[in-house]
């Protein structure tokens, strides 16, 4: 099949033009392929880079949360519980069997004393590791218990509502929840300086919604984002942990009063 | 023959040099593929030359001698060329067809349209060279619809690697450097063989097209030898590396609570 009918003229200078357009053309496009490729790779690498770091950090900061929750535990077992039950080992000496009953009977009433108090701590400790509320009766129950003995504390006037129980969260998503809330609620206690807390609990499509509301000094997203990723903000990076565990969102803003702190964790019912 | 032309015919050995003496994972079907490919130009290269001289041996033991036997000579062996080129172009389009497939993972929309494409393609050079040009002339049509078929390809295929960047420097795989050969070949080839049939009997163009020719295969030679220097990537290593999200406490806390 002959494709052309060109005169020898025009056709050698076709012949110049085109090969050398098409080589430069394919040069360039090479080049530009490896210099295009050579970014990407350096900006993933970079994105890589800061993932890890953050990655690293909160490694860092579960670890020293767990290593703080066992000095605590340690710390309360020690200082409470210790004391407790060699006071109680004083009270049964051998020289007991030796005195009158009165003595006898007073002593077996204070140790028992010390150890219901024994018990009652060690069952104190337990609810701090794993609230009984909320691995029987669930989230719900155990932030309104969580609220009510805020509120019966008689510093900070403290309530919870619920709008939408009717589908519960799955259980670990529970625990979560129930940790991040608990977090939340201990900084504001801690830092706020407010006096009035209040939760709201409600649904809509597939997101449960938790709002926090309260009147002390509270934060705002830009200054949560820049102390979660300080090394000091241990808590926050917890918080911040969990959400992406749970696959949530959080957000920290003044309501539309601008009276009141909010914070809204938007949490998917599935993940 | 001129020493332009020694050099020429030397520098096809240079991507079975390199395909012996580097790494260059000689076990994996694409580098075979492309080996293959290699012998084959050598062997399309000698028989080109040797037509001619093969003819003329035989004609002049027919009895032909002086002027006849020359024109006789070329006018049988431009017919055998001719023959060889147009099987060139449908062994070489189907040798990087086959290299094609290797670079996309299965299932991939761009094999089946590879097979698809050649199949077209073949039908179309066996139908011309059979039925429209009769294999009387340089198939320039074939020539050019392949070169531009090729274009696509290979411009596809750098347009995936800008999708698909791998962590590799792309420059450092035997795939990125075989599809620049092609490339390179068939941006440098593609005017030369559109026009050799409407031009090839200008001088002119004969000395250009000689020029051309040589410094075309001269680089797809250089390429293909840098080619087997370096190591194919298979297309399933292609994926990303991806971090966990999951955080160690929370994970932790998960496991237990399971």
């Amino acid at each position: 099949m002959t494709m052309l009918q060109i005169s020898p003229g025009i056709g050698l200078t076709m012949l110049i033009v085109g090969t050398v357009g098409m080589l430069f053309m394919g040069v360039m496009l090479v080049l530009v392929l490896i210099f295009h490729q050579r970014r990407i790779i350096f900006f993933n690498k970079l994105a890589q880079d800061f993932e890890k770091e953050k990655q690293q950090l909160m490694l860092n900061a579960s670890i020293k949360f767990q290593e703080e929750e066992r000095q605590r535990i340690a710390a309360d077992l020690h200082d409470d519980a210790g004391p407790l039950l060699a006071t109680a080992r004083l009270y049964l000496n051998e020289n007991l069997v030796h005195q009158d009953t009165a003595t006898q009977l007073q002593a077996i009433f204070s140790t028992r004393q010390i150890i219901d108090d024994t018990i009652q701590l060690i069952r104190n400790i337990s609810h701090n590791l794993m609230p009984p509320t909320l691995k029987n009766f669930g989230l719900d129950a155990a932030v309104s218990d969580l609220f009510e003995k805020i509120n019966n504390s008689g510093t900070v006037n403290a309530s919870a509502r619920f709008h939408d129980s009717t589908k519960r969260l799955d259980d670990n998503q529970e625990l979560l929840v129930f940790r991040i809330i608990q977090e939340l609620v201990t900084n504001i206690l801690k830092h706020s300086n407010a006096g009035f807390l209040h939760l709201t609990q409600n649904s809509q499509g597939n997101y449960v919604y938790y709002r926090i509301h309260h009147d002390g000094k509270g934060l705002l997203q830009e200054q949560f984002d820049r102390m979660e990723k300080d090394s000091a903000g241990l808590g926050l990076k917890n918080i911040h942990s969990r959400v992406n565990v749970l696959d949530a969102n959080i957000y920290f803003e003044m309501d539309n009063t601008q009276s009141y702190y909010k914070i809204t964790l938007e949490i998917p019912r599935e993940y | 023959m001129s020493t332009i032309q020694i050099i020429y015919e030397v520098f096809y050995l240079l991507p079975l040099l390199a395909f012996f003496f580097f790494k260059s994972k000689k076990k994996e079907w694409a580098v075979r593929v492309i080996f293959f490919y290699v012998i084959y130009c050598i062997v399309q290269e000698i028989a080109t030359n040797l037509t001619p001289a093969i003819i003329y041996s035989y004609l002049s033991k027919t009895g032909l001698q002086g002027d006849e036997l020359r024109k006789q000579t070329m006018l049988i062996s431009s017919k055998y060329v001719l023959i060889l080129f147009a099987t060139y172009t449908i062994i070489e389009f189907t040798f990087f067809c086959l290299f094609y497939q290797f670079l996309f993972p299965e299932k991939h929309p761009a094999r089946k349209y590879t097979t698809f494409t050649w199949i077209g393609f073949t039908s179309f050079a066996l139908i011309d060279y059979f039925f429209i040009n009769r294999h009387q002339t340089f198939d320039s049509f074939v020539s050019g619809i392949e070169s531009l078929i090729l274009i696509v390809m290979c411009g596809y295929y750098l347009y995936y690697q800008v999708t698909h960047t791998m962590n590799m420097m792309v420059y450092n795989t035997f795939n990125f450097w075989v599809i620049v050969t092609f490339f390179m070949f068939v941006s440098a080839t593609f005017f030369l063989y559109l026009l050799s049939d409407a031009m090839g009997k200008d001088p002119e163009f004969r000395k250009y097209y000689l020029y051309i020719n040589i410094g075309a295969n001269v680089l797809k030679n250089l390429l293909l030898a840098y080619a087997f220097t370096r190591v194919f990537i298979p297309p399933a290593s292609l994926k990303k590396d991806s971090i966990s999200e999951l955080d160690l406490g929370d994970a932790l806390i998960l496991q237990q609570n399971n």
